[in-house]
């Protein structure tokens, strides 16, 4: 075909990734899950996690989250700082490092305190840190290394599902996901057309089947992104068609993940190289 | 424009094994060389040392959190959705605000859905009903026996769970944050479990439910 993606470079990535981050706060923002709107919270989730434990053990979710001041003061300083590096396409380092760090905190706060370590916030948590390298060469490898970090993701739960788990070759599944993630929607919304679309398609296993068995695969069709780069043109379109299959029929919003897309685009050369 | 190919795995060289000829073992040496240098692990190692070191506790995060299910973040273990089982009944904790079902089923509200569903199971997994004596969280026989095995846990684990006496400020929290949340001004909230069945079509039926928690508003000030 003859189009394609729209070619980046350094100042063009850093201004994508900011306007995304951007963009992630005015949704947080408006679902009301900024760290002053958490209305200082009591419980915490670490799960297994040691980053969550050693989190924690600094005291810092505490003193940002226990107090309005901090809150207030945290959460503007997170749209100050993202909204400068936004403007400034990322050439100031601290303005960089202070939303690197914001967006990781913010991230390991909202999972502790929502008790749910969801991945799709894990884009804006370390995406940032590749503006921090100046030099053209180890940026390149900086996002080379999130691109790898975003395959893996996909991967990884492919991995899982096919070759650990088994769960691919588990005909019931498709109906499963939907059935356990929407039952309290159909329960409550008996007269709603998406209650009439999914008890279809539970009704109907092999369909259900089917729609699994290809998202999992789409997952798996992300390994090739190990090998060759050539066609990230098209594993650039897999998340979002993912994403929107699971927001529609599995109850999950993982839109905020496709910050990492940006590591899918073609990435030019600016004319320092960096040497 | 044409992408560089400079990959993680690149095509293995071809290798000319049936050739004695010095030339032709020489061109293959060279590929190999080539090869090896494309290898984006190898690229951190002469550019960029850091990386390269970040890398690799990377890989190794992901490969102990594998082998452990014990997470290390940012390095995470994606297979938790990858389950075989069937159900043929579920529970839901549901509220009513002030005999109003608190309806936030929009996917699109998931971080506030997370902030009031999601704590809510947490909190009813450590206190199951209202009045009783005090929460424990329910990873903690794990933890405790986690820092038996591996006493320099200790530190680590410290603040992992929360003190029993939280579990008793959740509840005034919870009205707090969905007063604010739903910018209503709710008087009486009330936590139900909901016991659904799936019938022989495999389609949800709601059986009963029974109260669980309530609270009234002075709680909350």
């Amino acid at each position: 075909m003859s189009w394609s993606l729209p070619i980046l470079n350094r100042d063009r990535a850093a201004r994508w990734t900011f306007g995304f981050a951007f963009f992630i706060f005015v949704y947080r923002l408006l679902t009301h899950s900024l760290v002053h709107q958490m209305q200082q919270p009591v419980l915490y989730e670490t799960d297994f996690d040691y980053t969550y434990w050693l989190y924690h053990l600094t005291g810092v979710p505490r003193l940002l989250a226990d107090n309005k001041f901090p809150a207030w003061a945290f959460d503007i300083l997170l749209l100050f700082f993202t909204s400068y590096s936004w403007a400034t396409s990322g050439r100031y380092r601290w303005a960089v490092l202070c939303c690197a760090i914001g967006w990781t905190l913010y991230g390991l706060i909202y999972n502790s305190y929502s008790h749910h370590h969801n991945a799709s916030i894990i884009g804006v948590m370390v995406l940032p840190y590749a503006f921090l390298l100046q030099k053209e060469r180890k940026f390149r490898l900086m996002w080379e290394g999130f691109r790898y970090f975003y395959l893996y993701i996909f991967t990884d739960a492919f991995i899982h599902k096919a070759l650990i788990k088994h769960s691919l070759f588990f005909l019931p599944n498709g109906a499963e996901f939907i059935k356990t993630n929407q039952a309290l929607f159909m329960v409550q919304h008996p007269d709603s057309l998406l209650t009439e679309l999914y008890a279809w398609v539970i009704t109907h296993p092999m369909v259900a089947y089917l729609g699994f068995l290809t998202m999992i695969l789409l997952q798996g069709c992300m390994l090739i992104g190990f090998f060759t780069r050539k066609w990230d043109r098209w594993l650039f379109w897999i998340p979002i068609l993912f994403h929107t299959m699971n927001l529609l029929f599995i109850d999950v919003f993982f839109y905020e993940l496709l910050i990492l897309n940006l590591t899918l685009l073609p990435l030019s050369r600016t004319s320092d190289d960096g040497k | 424009m044409r992408v560089q190919d400079t990959i993680l795995v690149p095509q293995i060289p071809y290798f000319h094994t049936n050739s004695t000829s010095p030339r032709q073992l020489a061109k293959s040496m060279i590929s190999l060389r080539s090869y090896i240098q494309r290898l984006y692990l190898v690229r951190c190692w002469q550019e960029y040392k850091l990386l390269f070191f970040l890398a690799i506790i990377f890989i190794g995060a992901v490969l102990y959190g594998h082998k452990s299910s014990c997470e290390v973040t940012p390095a995470l273990v994606m297979g938790m959705y990858a389950g075989r089982e069937q159900r043929s009944a579920d529970d839901f904790l549901v509220i009513t605000a002030d005999n109003e079902l608190l309806d936030l089923h929009h996917t699109l509200d998931e971080p506030r859905r997370m902030m009031i569903y999601s704590t809510l199971s947490a909190f009813y997994q450590a206190v199951p009903y209202q009045g009783a004596p005090a929460g424990e969280d329910p990873k903690a026989p794990a933890i405790r026996e986690l820092v038996r095995k591996h006493p320099y846990m200790r530190l680590l684990s410290s603040h992992a769970m929360n003190a029993k006496e939280d579990y008793g400020q959740y509840l005034p929290w919870l009205l707090q944050y969905i007063r604010h949340s739903v910018k209503r001004d709710i008087q009486h909230l009330g936590i139900y479990q909901l016991h659904v069945h799936y019938d022989k079509q495999n389609l949800p039926v709601a059986d009963y439910r029974k109260i669980l928690y309530e609270l009234e508003s002075p709680h909350t000030k």
